[in-house]
């Protein structure tokens, strides 16, 4: 997994390396640590990029997991949005209507 | 191959070649250096396979002896190791102490050049050197004395002899002038059989020495350069003429030659020992030559039928008045584009009959393509006389196990048949019971078998029996025990497992017998069914074979027993045990034997998947041009009793079912490929990928649910996925079902629960497909919505 940061547009990246389903979801925990960590330093972050590349799948755990990174970075005043997203995540992505909080980006 | 010609002691040393001993044993080692140091060769050591492979030098050899039996990596491996790694120029000569054809054949297939047989002295490594060295070898030395001793090592009888090089001398004559106007004409066919004829010939009387420069004039023409080959032809014409002044030295001293052949090489009346007297041996080489050669040899008492042409021994055999052959000698095709030419259509026309096939310069491509279409030994011209008897006496014990196996095999054809005549009795609809069949032996024959008895009105009885194997033996234990069964319950009003546990003593008895050679060393396992419509009772009977599903009318299925319950193997451990299922609810059965289980794990997908696929009415399947089919190991056997007699198409029919029993929530990644490759078999690919992604996800999030909240994570609940369609494909349906207790709800506020507060089933309802909760929200049902038949349609012919 990817964590990358860009300081001069206070954007993170994230890479997601697996599909979002509930039996790989505890491998991604300490995600949420590292944004923690990372605004605690200070370092107002505005944007933090979802790469879901090679995530072909999402179930309602990897929802969730979303959810949760998009409630943590909005109370630090930031936004989520999600990038390379294939046809069936993105259909999920409708579906459950996740799309009202998290971006889709076509970038 | 070794190479028969004699050097003469008192020639010119070699010139300084790099060679490489891989040689564990230090005395075989020293020995050899000795003798190569003598001959000019520097010498490197290589005391295993795995140090001579760790050379960086590999490539600048000119030769490698290696030793074929080592500790570790053996001769062979390390052979095959190197030419792998490209290095094919470097000639690799075996050092073996076993002097066997297949030995031979081994290192020839491991990638090796030649043999030397332990011990190796001086003249066989030096003549080794020679052939293997090519380079370097003297050419204009003394020609005569190597085609004298040649011979003498030969050992062809005087009368032969005289007679091949007389015949020889005479077409030598005309071989120069023949070459000249295939040349001039720039014919390439005529000028390579003449080519490959004139160093056959003299390769055949020891002549080697015109070989290289022949070669060298095959080349040119092949690469179609005919100035280089017309050069070529006027060093070839000396050789010829030289040649031929010594085949008439030869002749001329005669009686000198014939009484200098080395006696224990010698060809003659004495090896034969009436060895084969009673066998029919041909010879089938288009060359006069070797013809002649052959033909001669019937003076000695070698009784070889000699043939020109392959069509002169197919009309020969087809006559019919002439006894079939014991075993064929077959010289390479040389005229054609393949050198089996010939040897195909022998095989065609004599299919049991050993064929050695004589080669005078057999490559690696050679060997390895007679290997493979299954002659019986391959051997370099000339051929020792010890070795060339031995190859024909294995060649012919050989003929004979083909015959009889041939035999057998019609046999076995014969009860290949019958046995799919009985079969086919017990397909179709009859005395209310829709009864399908799906039966493949292996072979010709098998050992499993399907029966139905109706003893009584009310009482139907099916039986099916695996013996291990598949062979004829089998299908005979197998049709014996049918026999048995059938003849017990008529006349003695036993009960099946009566009748199955006597069979099984009979058979122990016989296993026990097969320390001495007597006995049958076949088990049978066994599944009987009896349905009781009086009664409404399914009685089951296991013998350690298939656990049986049951069918519900909604298409779920359960099974008969629990694997723990049923005896594993069936020696003493013979169940006794009836397992009984009320018919309520019940639509049927299936039962199969352990070739479907073997397949469907091969396959990677379920076996209601293989079941559904195999015992599908709608659509036939043609089992024999099945991709699929060519992996199965063993007999097929497949059955579907149903108990109603209308089984409409539209019936849901199940292609998956799989119990999780705990609270793992990773067995869903585990199984999650078995789900998709079972949908994709059954259905024969015509879910699309969005489809297939919807149905994956909402079988997940169904079964995560019955795992973490309708069992309560807890270990001795369980979960169970069925996947249905119906025969025309036109629907598809996940049923998951938990072990865990329902909701304490009545059935109608159950069905009405809102799916929103479970967990997971949030994002199911969002999909745009059907849910259903029923039985207090123990069983969730996902309806897919499948693309119409049309769709199905232009999908299957897209």
């Amino acid at each position: 997994m990817n964590f990358e940061s860009t300081p001069t547009r206070q954007e993170m990246v994230l890479k997601i390396p697996y599909d979002l389903i509930s039996t790989k979801i505890e491998s991604l925990s300490k995600v949420k640590d590292l944004i923690k960590n990372a605004y605690a330093e200070n370092k107002n972050y505005q944007i933090l990029l979802i790469d879901l590349k090679n995530c072909s799948m999402i179930d309602s755990a990897g929802l969730n997991f979303l959810v949760s990174l998009h409630k943590l970075v909005s109370s630090k005043g930031g936004k989520v949005t999600a990038i390379n997203l294939g046809k069936n995540v993105r259909r999920t992505f409708l579906f459950s209507r996740l799309d009202r909080y998290i971006e889709i980006s076509e970038n | 191959m070794q190479v028969n010609s004699a050097i003469p002691a008192n020639s010119e040393p070699l010139d300084f070649s790099r060679v490489l001993v891989v040689e564990d044993d230090k005395t075989s080692f020293a020995i050899i250096r000795r003798l190569l140091t003598k001959s000019n060769c520097h010498v490197e050591l290589a005391e295993t396979g795995t140090k001579a492979l760790a050379n960086p030098n590999l490539n600048d050899f000119e030769l490698i002896f290696m030793d074929c039996l080592m500790p570790g990596i053996d001769g062979f491996e390390t052979t095959a190791q190197i030419r792998d790694r490209g290095i094919n120029h470097v000639p690799i000569i075996a050092v073996t102490g076993s002097d066997t054809p297949e030995t031979r054949i081994k290192c020839i297939r491991a990638g090796m050049n030649d043999v030397l047989i332990k011990p190796v002295n001086a003249s066989i490594l030096r003549q080794c050197l020679e052939r293997w060295l090519g380079s370097t070898i003297p050419k204009e030395r003394e020609p005569y004395e190597q085609m004298h001793q040649y011979l003498n090592q030969l050992g062809y009888p005087a009368e032969v002899l005289g007679s091949a090089l007389k015949y020889l001398l005479d077409t030598s004559e005309s071989w120069s002038e023949d070459l000249h106007k295939h040349i001039q004409d720039e014919n390439l066919t005529e000028t390579l059989n003449l080519s490959y004829r004139i160093r056959c010939n003299l390769s055949l009387l020891g002549a080697e020495y015109v070989y290289s420069g022949i070669r060298l004039l095959e080349e040119h023409v092949k690469r179609g350069d005919w100035t280089s080959a017309q050069k070529n032809e006027i060093s070839i014409n000396r050789l010829i003429s030289e040649t031929s002044k010594h085949l008439q030295a030869l002749l001329d001293n005669f009686d000198e030659l014939t009484r200098s052949i080395i006696p224990e090489h010698r060809f003659g009346p004495e090896i034969n020992n009436g060895a084969f007297d009673d066998n029919h041996l041909a010879f089938v080489d288009a060359d006069p030559l070797c013809q002649l050669i052959f033909k001669n040899m019937r003076t000695i008492g070698w009784n070889f039928e000699v043939f020109t042409a392959v069509d002169d021994f197919r009309e020969w055999v087809e006559s019919g008045i002439h006894p079939s052959m014991d075993c064929i000698l077959c010289s390479e095709s040389i005229a054609t584009d393949s050198p089996l030419d010939a040897y195909r259509i022998i095989r065609e026309i004599e299919p049991c009959t050993s064929v050695i096939l004589l080669s005078h310069f057999p490559s690696k491509n050679l060997v390895n393509e007679s290997l493979r279409e299954g002659v019986f030994q391959l051997l370099s011209r000339p051929t020792p006389k010890e070795l060339l008897l031995s190859t024909i006496k294995s060649g012919i014990q050989r003929t004979i196990q083909r015959r009889d196996d041939f035999k057998r095999q019609q046999v076995a054809k014969k009860i290949g048949v019958a046995q799919q005549k009985l079969l086919s009795k017990g397909i179709g609809i009859d005395e209310g019971l829709v009864n399908r069949l799906f039966c493949l032996p292996k072979h010709e024959a098998g050992g499993d078998f399907w029966v139905k008895l109706h003893p009584e009105t009310h009482k139907h009885i099916f039986i099916l029996s695996d013996v291990s194997g598949h062979d004829m033996e089998s299908a005979f234990v197998s049709a014996y025990f049918q026999g048995f069964l059938r003849g017990a319950l008529k006349k003695s009003s036993k009960q099946v497992n009566d009748v199955l546990v006597e069979f099984n003593r009979f058979l122990c008895q016989e296993w026990n017998k097969t320390d001495s050679g007597q006995g049958v060393d076949k088990s049978l396992v066994c599944c009987s069914a009896e349905v009781d419509l009086q009664k409404q009772e399914l009685t089951f009977y296991l013998n350690g074979s298939c656990i049986p599903l049951i069918i519900r009318d909604d298409g779920t299925v359960f099974e008969v027993a629990n694997h723990t319950e049923i005896p594993l193997g069936w020696f003493d451990e013979i169940s006794q045990h009836a397992h009984v299922v009320s018919l309520e609810n019940v639509s049927g059965f299936c039962a199969w034997s352990d070739g479907i289980e073997e397949l469907a794990m091969d396959l990677g997908i379920n076996l209601l998947s293989v079941l559904f696929r195999l015992l599908n009415e709608d659509e036939p399947i043609e089992p024999t041009s099945s991709d699929w089919y060519t992996i199965a190991k063993d007999d097929l056997l497949a059955a579907f009793v149903g108990l109603n007699k209308i089984q409409s198409s539209d019936r849901p029919r199940p292609i998956f079912y799989k119990k999780i029993e705990g609270d793992k929530a990773s067995s869903i990644d585990e199984i999650q490929s078995e789900l998709q490759d079972s949908i994709n078999f059954a259905m024969q690919n015509v879910i699309d990928d969005e489809l297939m992604y919807d149905i994956l996800l909402c079988t997940r999030e169904g079964v995560l649910n019955a795992l973490k909240h309708g069992c309560q994570g807890l270990p001795e609940k369980f979960a169970e996925i069925t996947l249905l369609t119906n025969n025309t494909l036109s629907t598809l349906t996940v049923q998951i079902r938990d072990g865990g207790d329902p909701l304490r709800a009545d059935l109608l506020s159950a069905s009405q629960f809102d799916l929103g507060q479970h967990r997971g089933l949030a994002l199911l309802k969002s999909f745009s497909h059907d849910l259903e909760f029923c039985n207090r929200t123990k069983t969730l049902w996902i309806h897919f919505n499948l693309p119409t038949n049309k769709e199905i349609l232009s999908i299957i012919q897209t």
